[in-house]
């Protein structure tokens, strides 16, 4: 199937678009919590402890429990996605809604996504489990994606269009 | 059409109809798991006593009245064993839920300590009169207007009455509104289809461990409670102390595991020595060290520094004089009612306290 908003990373974009990294949902969700501990304890101090709290880990007998159903947790039983010591280290990554945002404001147009073969392969096959139709909006389609690639950053493909001023 | 609040009451209405929660069933009622732990969360004596002093609790009403708002099919069970010689009034939207709960008094021969009343608990009528200890679990951040239930919980109250509430944490249950957005972006409205949401994701996907991590998500009507309610409000720590706050309610003592209370902040880090519980419960909950939710009691707002202590006013559950078994001495503890408690050391009275609150019957 020919997809309009899957961009191949193996193959050159067509003129005229660009690819722009939005941070992972993970990175996100943790840096919201760490921007609220800035404003009761000082960046700084925040950093500190989101460093020394380290990783989230799970007591060993649910990990073990959680691993025997299937599921892949981190190293020693740790549960990444709310695992601290990561929180902060990609101050430059934006965020899906400001990246949404700055689209809207710079007259930008979210075309589709760049993924690699397997990305693309995982991506439409939990499209279809779910009953999506893949020719949909690409900015409904990539929002998904967020969801879906959860721990990684997303590579949005955009295009920009000049802007159009009234006449007087 | 409706306003909003009453639209969203009815879908909430509809759910639990549809689904009443907790799931006990009519067919295996005996296999029903008591959370016996919970004994001691759900009790007015325990929850006296963290408002108005470790001791005051022996003091107390022997005959509570009991409200349990948004009850389901269970927790009044709970509440009547937690608290022998109470008058309970349980609550709920739901005719199918109640009817269901009281299918699991009768089986205990409970029956007669617990009354229903199918509706929204904001306009119980006047004649259920003022109650001593209202409880309200997992019921706050499902109504429209939180404020607004809570004091009118409140005026239901007694002046001295206390409170034990369960809220949702916004970043304790973060993940869990992430995937509920998915389901949302999805179209997706059943528990089926959830988990096979939840299936066709990566096996490492933070959704999916969640999913597998929220005990109520194994049956159909706990997933839907959890993941699919059409009015979940949850609180930040912050935001919770303005509703109490607002409601005229002070929370008096943190129900959470060590680790969650507000104290367990300082493993963290070094923290100022000026930081209050709710910045601490905040950083908990930041960093996640607060699963789920927040439990805890409360009284109203400055009634806890002056507990309305009547001398010579002992638990009517006593007999005149006898014994106290008290684990926390580990000894018979005499007592007498006729002395005046202010008589006795505050060593003594926690004692006291500590063996009244785990009477099995009502002091006999």
């Amino acid at each position: 199937m020919n997809l309009s908003w899957v961009f191949a990373s193996e193959t050159p974009l067509p003129a005229g678009l660009s690819v722009e990294k939005v941070a992972a949902a993970t990175a996100e969700l943790g840096d919201s919590r760490l921007s609220a501990a800035d404003g009761l304890l000082g960046r700084d101090n925040a950093r500190a402890i989101a460093k020394k709290a380290g990783a989230y880990q799970l007591e060993d007998e649910l990990a073990r429990r959680l691993e025997l159903e299937g599921l892949e947790l981190g190293e020693n039983g740790e549960f990444p996605a709310l695992s601290p010591r990561d929180w902060g280290l990609y101050p430059e990554a934006e965020t899906w809604s400001s990246f949404v945002a700055r689209m809207k404001r710079s007259h930008g147009e979210i075309r589709g996504l760049l993924m690699s073969p397997s990305q693309r392969e995982a991506f439409l096959q939990f499209l279809s489990r779910n009953r999506v139709d893949p020719k949909g909006e690409p900015e409904a389609i990539a929002d998904l994606a967020r969801h879906f690639f959860f721990s990684e950053p997303l590579n949005v493909v955009v295009r920009y269009t000049a802007p159009r001023f009234a006449h007087s | 059409m409706e306003p909003l609040h009453l639209q969203l009451r009815s879908e909430v209405e509809s759910l639990y109809e549809a689904r009443p929660y907790p799931p006990v069933g009519y067919l295996s009622p005996f296999f029903q798991r008591i959370r016996w732990e919970e004994r001691p969360t759900l009790n007015y004596r325990a929850a006296y006593s963290a408002a108005y002093g470790s001791t005051t609790g022996i003091i107390a009403s022997s005959k509570p009245r009991i409200l349990v708002a948004g009850c389901g099919t269970f927790e009044p069970v709970v509440v009547a064993l937690a608290n022998p010689g109470a008058e309970i009034l349980a609550v709920d939207l739901s005719e199918r839920s109640l009817r269901r709960l009281e299918w699991q008094l009768r089986i205990r021969g409970l029956q007669g300590r617990v009354k229903t009343w199918a509706g929204d608990f904001e306009e119980l009528p006047d004649y259920f009169g003022a109650f001593d200890f209202v409880i309200a679990t997992g019921v706050i951040h499902h109504l429209s207007d939180p404020e607004r239930g809570l004091r009118s919980l409140v005026s239901r109250t007694k002046e001295a009455g206390v409170f034990r509430l369960m809220v949702y944490s916004y970043w304790g249950r973060s993940l869990l509104y992430s995937a509920k957005e998915l389901a949302g972006k999805l179209g997706i409205k059943d528990p089926a289809a959830f988990r096979r949401m939840i299936e066709s994701l990566p096996a490492g996907h933070p959704y999916k461990i969640y999913f597998y991590l929220y005990d109520d998500a194994r049956n159909d009507t706990g997933l839907a409670d959890g993941f699919l309610h059409p009015c979940d409000r949850p609180f930040t720590a912050y935001g919770l102390r303005d509703l109490l706050s607002a409601a005229g309610l002070q929370a008096t003592k943190f129900l959470h595991a060590p680790a969650g209370q507000p104290e367990a902040a300082d493993r963290l880090a070094r923290l100022p020595v000026d930081l209050g519980s709710w910045d601490r419960l905040s950083l908990l909950e930041w960093f996640g060290e607060l699963e789920k939710n927040f439990t805890f009691f409360a009284c109203r707002d400055g009634w806890r520094i002056r507990p309305k202590v009547t001398e010579y006013e002992w638990n009517q559950a006593l007999p005149r004089s006898g014994n106290l078994r008290s684990e926390l001495a580990g000894r018979e503890l005499r007592f007498d009612t006729r002395r005046d408690p202010a008589t006795y050391s505050p060593g003594e009275l926690r004692e006291l306290a500590d063996a009244l609150f785990l009477l099995p019957s009502g002091g006999k």
